[in-house]
């Protein structure tokens, strides 16, 4: 060590500001940051009976806009028929009960001055299976549009193209789009009956697990579809698939028994969820 | 051969974050040694007081790797590849959090150290070897990251080799201090501030060492820690 000091640099100049690059894992908001403009549906004492039997108690929650929401949870636990409320798909079946409250945007879904046809246009849905109807691919897109009458040629081929390009179709199909959506493989069927959805428009996408019959590519393809498609759209998604939901979702909730477990961002159910059920379940350690 | 995007594009967007992280930290981890050292070698008590400042910063970095690559490897269930990578990076910031605490040290020396006057020449030859040592120190430091951001394991492999002349440069100057502080007994606090640095200098190079072996790990799939233990 020498003696001599350095001379007249200014120390604190010394080491440059290195900047830290900001996170782009995602991170939503945790429920108590919510705000009320950001609640897109909110399910108050949510009871549903088939005939005897308790299929939904007390489900109490909020959805937030423009958000993926994943409802997880053992089979019959109530997720599907949790979703089938949305859109009051459950009223097409005999002997079904429900009590409590859905407000889609403050509008409660099933007040008498409801349209049911109406709701189900903001609120969409897809199945597990693809269902494209006998048509051709173009015509399966435009059917809902048509439904909704008075919208002339060119706006509806605007429409379908709009509809297949969010669908991340557009490409694969732009030039066969007369031929039979039959003639799909499941992966584009799957997209196409996603582009039917949303060419009408909805606030809300209901997805009862989409991916559950496709390969993993084709999977992946409607994963990434899902994360392009929550900037327009609020979604909600079934899935028996555990890693889907960590994959896609912003909120996850765990139904089990008929009952909402557990509901928060879906980097806390995944790495540090509140419930001990949650955990069991999620761990693989579900009895 | 050329890398191919993932299907998930946010999953694209979260590796390459992360690994931009990992490098910011690798960048402000390297200056604190560099500045660490110029410390201590011009007893400048102002910089060695900054350097112990932004120790934090260097933790702070750590802290959300590790919980942004759990966050990943939760919702992501990374395989192959991904999953060596992720394990590598968890790795080696922690190696880098603790170069960060060797360049803490060296920087707490200088202030804690009163240099004698006149300074001795002895001291003064011994101090050309800790310069070669830091030179070689920070080579390691500095190749190893960039051959984990480049996936290189042939210079990984040359890395993991340089640490013995690190070893054999700090084994000099240890011994040159042992024979230093029995001809001037009245310097030991000197020669022992000497030999904290060299001590150091030579965890980082080990420390080096390990991202090296967390490049071979990430790219290859092999562990090479323990060559003596079959895999």
């Amino acid at each position: 060590m020498s003696e001599e000091r350095a001379d007249g640099h200014d120390a604190s100049t010394e080491i440059p500001e290195i900047p830290t690059p900001a996170s782009s894992i995602e991170e939503a908001p945790s429920p108590n940051e919510w705000k009320d403009e950001d609640i897109c549906l909110t399910v108050s004492d949510l009871c549903l009976h088939y005939g005897d039997n308790e299929a939904l108690t007390d489900i109490s929650m909020r959805v937030v806009r423009r958000r993926v929401t994943a409802l997880i949870g053992p089979s019959g636990c109530g997720k599907s028929t949790l979703l089938r409320c949305f859109n009051r798909m459950n009223d097409l079946i005999d002997d079904v009960r429900i009590t409590g409250e859905i407000e889609l945007n403050g509008m409660e879904i099933h007040s008498t001055s409801v349209d049911i046809a109406q709701l189900r246009r903001r609120v969409g849905m897809v199945f597990q299976r693809p269902n494209p109807f006998p048509k051709s691919i173009y015509e399966n897109v435009a059917y809902g549009l048509r439904l909704q009458g008075g919208l002339p040629k060119s706006e509806i081929d605007d429409r379908v193209e709009w509809a297949l390009k969010n669908a991340a179709l557009w490409g694969e199909v732009s030039d066969r789009l007369n031929e039979s959506a039959l003639d799909m493989s499941g992966g584009q069927q799957q997209r196409l009956v996603i582009a039917r959805a949303i060419a009408v428009q909805p606030d809300v996408l209901l997805l009862d697990e989409p991916a559950s019959a496709l390969d993993p590519i084709s999977t992946l393809k409607i994963e990434e579809l899902i994360h392009q498609l929550k900037q327009d759209y609020t979604i909600l998604i079934v899935t028996h698939n555990m890693q889907q939901a960590a994959r896609v979702s912003d909120y996850t909730g765990f139904l089990y028994l008929g009952k909402l477990v557990e509901y928060d961002t879906t980097n806390i159910i995944f790495t540090n969820p509140s419930e001990k059920r949650t955990e069991d379940y999620i761990t693989g350690r579900y009895g | 051969m050329k890398e191919h995007r993932h299907i998930s594009a946010q999953f694209e967007a979260e590796l390459q974050t992360l690994q931009g992280k990992f490098a910011a930290m690798g960048g402000l981890v390297e200056e604190q040694v560099r500045s660490a050292v110029s410390a201590f070698k011009t007893i400048d008590l102002s910089l060695a007081q900054s350097v112990c400042t932004r120790e934090s910063q260097v933790n702070q970095l750590e802290m959300e790797i590790d919980q942004e690559t759990t966050t990943i490897m939760a919702r992501r269930q990374p395989t192959a590849s991904d999953l060596r990578l992720l394990v590598g990076l968890l790795k080696s910031s922690t190696d880098l959090e603790r170069v960060g605490d060797e360049a803490d040290r060296i920087a707490k020396v200088t202030i804690n150290t009163k240099p004698s006057s006149p300074p001795l020449d002895d001291l003064r030859s011994i101090l050309e070897d800790v310069a070669t040592l830091e030179n070689l120190a920070s080579k390691m430091l500095r190749e190893s990251l960039n051959q984990f951001a480049r996936k290189d394991e042939s210079g990984a492999t040359a890395t993991i080799e340089a640490d013995a002349e690190v070893d054999r440069v700090y084994n000099s100057v240890i011994d040159s201090c042992s024979e230093g502080m029995t001809r001037n007994p009245s310097h030991v606090d000197e020669y022992m501030a000497v030999i904290w640095v060299a001590r150091s200098l030579e965890r980082i190079g080990d420390h080096a060492k390990n991202i090296a072996e967390n490049t071979i790990y990430s790219v290859q799939g092999t562990d090479v820690r323990h060559p003596n233990i079959p895999q």
